[in-house]
């Protein structure tokens, strides 16, 4: 129903309303009011409303915009946050203590290895503190006994720069009393093999310090090879947070095969019957050749509410099948890296089915135990696991990668013939012998790019590529036939991807079809960056289906 | 239909349905004292609104009668949540309805929003002040907003100066 809004009458300026009048009228000026400094009603707005523009506007245009005038400049400092590199080796320290006036939100430390005076002026609305080289312990302790509002604090340093922590109680009273702190992340940046005996001082002092206890913790990120004594000293760290912990993301935990006999953390799990009631991101790799990849088992053996999940344990497809079902209504990310010990031939896609949450899906089979599908009921040669029923992955998902599989063609064609809601398509490396009637065709490629009106990115892997219409003999590296037509439109029409990253981009495509190329599996890659170049693109793609057709 | 008659600062009077009215906070509030005040449960509340002239109320009540059915957003919510709050909520409507205005009506309508607690409306005058700030260059700014520098000496490079420290994240 609509609701009424009529404007009745004119009352006389003076007469006063009979009921009732506003009282504390909290406006700090009425509009027109005449000021000595300006004539800009915007110089009276309150706090809240400067706040509130100042959210919208980016840090670098308030920074520039700090000469407007004082009033304006004021405004900035006292009205809005700012995020501050401080690096104490900067020329310009006699303004170090006019940048502390400001509201610091962020702060990232660097060559604060002198003593030095925190002397923040809103201490307290300090949210995040990043810690980079050469700061010293003190004043880290410093820094932090001040800003105890601290929500996310993170530790990047090198193996000669880190901080020299004691695990004593002054270390541990200062960080419990970080009673707000939600994220906490320390990355150790080397490129050196550690050793047992460098040993992280700041893990030791935070992670491997039994008096820590951060009562608001929710997500733990160790961005560096954790040794495996160091990995029992997480995995106390994280089982004394069990209750709060939402997150918990550790690379690379071993790094080595550890041999009998070291502590192990399934007793904890185990014996005290631990739980993680909160946790919904688990993101653990580096642990398929580590015996600690049975504690990762045995703390996703009893996750029902995970929404994101990446790791390399490797586990059968039953295991598999099991943590899917428990977790299906919540998993919207997972990205299986090395999955390998499957337990039967067949690994179907049905299991991912009833993820109705599901968006990003990554599977990475491990080398030699890629998929080569066995067609017509003929006997294959080894043993091979057969992906199949890619038709009911869910149509929730925006990104899908397939790598280190075969895949039928008839599946790819059921999988693309429905309209979906895909971004992003990577069906990468298989690099073992395939079978007929497997991989994608160029009428495959069509229908994708019909039905997937979101697409924006292809990666195809060229041994994906159906051999009939691509390639003749065994030969990565080399397109031709339809597919290097497309390659050619691709390059014409200037779809394809430039931005893919060194480590990967060096071999991809025909382009870079050179010798060194060979050993490579190259990529076809594309990008679409708007909706009318896919359109575009399907349409020369049909034409050119067309001639190939007559020919 | 249960109305409430809102008046101007300049006298003039809105007869507005309390549903409607009640989509601002302030305005709820107000409705509610009175009814726990009054003893006639009939009678009509009337609310004068003294720092807001009859042109910019009329916008309010235009704009809250156009967004009636839209979930009603918590005054209270978090800057950093609602950010992108005035993009995604801003419908072709708005855009029409905030064309026309000149930067000074835009910002008496921000103050006024801000007072009767409209936040929905105070987000997307927000964004249209800081799509004039946003890229703009110090003096499109002094231009757009009227202002002059009043900074002396070198006191400009000192500012220019603090900034170093600071980057964008």
């Amino acid at each position: 129903m609509e609701e009424t809004c009529i404007e009745v009458d004119q009352y006389p300026a003076k007469r006063k309303a009979s009921s009732i009048c506003e009282k504390n009228i909290s406006l700090t000026a009425t509009i027109g009011e005449s000021d000595n400094h300006s004539s800009s009603p915007l110089m009276h707005f309150p706090k809240e409303i400067w706040s509130h523009i100042f959210n919208y506007v980016p840090q670098n245009d308030r920074l520039a915009h700090r000469v407007v005038n004082k009033e304006w400049c004021k405004n900035i400092d006292e009205f809005s946050t700012v995020d501050v590199n401080f690096n104490a080796d900067y020329p310009q320290t006699k303004y170090r203590k006019r940048v502390f006036e400001l509201r610091i939100r962020n702060c990232t430390f660097s060559s604060l290895h002198v003593p030095f005076s925190p002397d923040f002026k809103n201490p307290l609305l300090v949210k995040e503190i990043t810690f980079t080289t050469h700061v010293s312990s003190s004043n880290v302790l410093k820094v932090l006994s001040v800003c105890s509002n601290v929500e996310s604090l993170r530790f990047l340093t090198t193996m000669s720069s880190e901080t020299s922590f004691k695990e004593d109680e002054t270390t541990s009273n200062v960080f419990n009393n970080l009673k707000n702190l939600q994220y906490l992340e320390i990355g150790i940046l080397t490129f050196l093999d550690r050793c047992p005996k460098t040993r992280s001082k700041t893990y030791s002092a935070i992670i491997g310090n039994d008096n820590v206890l951060l009562p608001s913790l929710k997500e733990l990120r160790v961005a560096f090879l954790v040794l495996h004594i160091e990995w029992f000293q997480l995995f106390k760290f994280v089982s004394r947070h069990s209750v709060t912990l939402k997150s918990f993301n550790v690379m690379s935990p071993c790094g080595e095969r550890i041999v009998g006999g070291e502590q192990r953390c399934k007793d904890t799990i185990v014996q005290k019957g631990l739980t993680f009631p909160q946790l919904d991101t688990l993101i653990v790799n580096g642990v398929s050749e580590c015996a600690c990849r049975e504690d990762i088992w045995l703390l996703l053996d009893q996750q029902k509410q995970l929404k994101r999940c990446e790791t390399d344990i490797s586990q059968g497809a039953l295991f598999l099948k099991e943590v899917i079902e428990r977790n299906h209504k919540t998993i919207r990310v997972l990205k299986l890296h090395e999955i390998s010990n499957l337990d039967s031939d067949e690994l179907s896609c049905d299991m991912f089915r009833k993820c109705s949450s599901l968006q990003d899906l990554y599977l990475r089979f491990e080398w030699g135990f890629v998929i080569v599908v066995n067609v017509g009921g003929g006997t294959s040669k080894s043993r091979v696991p057969v992906l199949y029923n890619l038709e009911s992955l869910p149509e929730s998902l925006k990104r899908l990668t397939l790598c280190g599989s075969q895949l039928l063609s008839d599946e790819l064609d059921s999988l693309f013939s429905k309209k979906r809601v895909l971004e992003e398509v990577t069906l990468g490396k298989a690099e073992t012998l395939k079978a007929k009637n497997t991989g994608l065709t160029s009428k495959i490629l069509t229908k994708m790019l019909e039905n997937l009106e979101k697409l924006r990115k292809v990666r195809i892997s060229i041994d994906m590529i159906c051999e009939h219409e691509c390639r003749e003999g065994n030969y990565c590296g080399d397109l031709n036939g339809i597919w290097l037509k497309i390659w050619e439109l691709a390059k014409e029409m200037d779809v394809v991807d430039n931005e893919i990253g060194d480590y990967e981009g060096r071999c991809c495509g025909p382009r870079y079809n050179e010798e060194t190329c060979m050993s490579h599996q190259p990529f076809i890659d594309m990008v679409f960056k708007t909706d009318p170049l896919r359109v575009s693109f399907l349409n020369r793609l049909k034409e050119l289906q067309s001639q190939d057709d007559a020919v | 239909m249960a109305l409430v008659r809102v008046i101007s600062s300049d006298g003039a009077a809105f007869l507005v349905s309390q549903r409607l009215a009640k989509r601002s906070g302030k305005l709820k509030t107000e409705i509610e004292t009175f009814r726990k005040s009054s003893d006639n449960s009939e009678a009509q509340p009337e609310i004068r609104i003294v720092t807001i002239r009859a042109e910019i109320l009329r916008l309010v009540l235009q704009w809250l009668q156009q967004h009636q059915n839209d979930p009603v957003l918590p005054a209270n919510q978090n800057e950093q949540d609602g950010r992108g709050d005035a993009e995604m909520g801003q419908s072709q409507w708005d855009r029409d309805f905030l064309a026309p205005m000149d930067l000074g009506i835009v910002m008496e309508l921000i103050l006024a929003a801000n007072h009767l607690e409209v936040k929905g409306l105070l987000d997307i005058t927000c964004k249209l002040v800081e799509s004039k700030i946003t890229g703009r260059t110090v003096d499109e700014i002094r231009t757009a907003f009227k202002l002059k520098s009043d900074f002396k000496g070198n006191e400009e490079e000192q500012t220019r100066l603090e900034n170093r420290w600071c980057v964008e994240n």
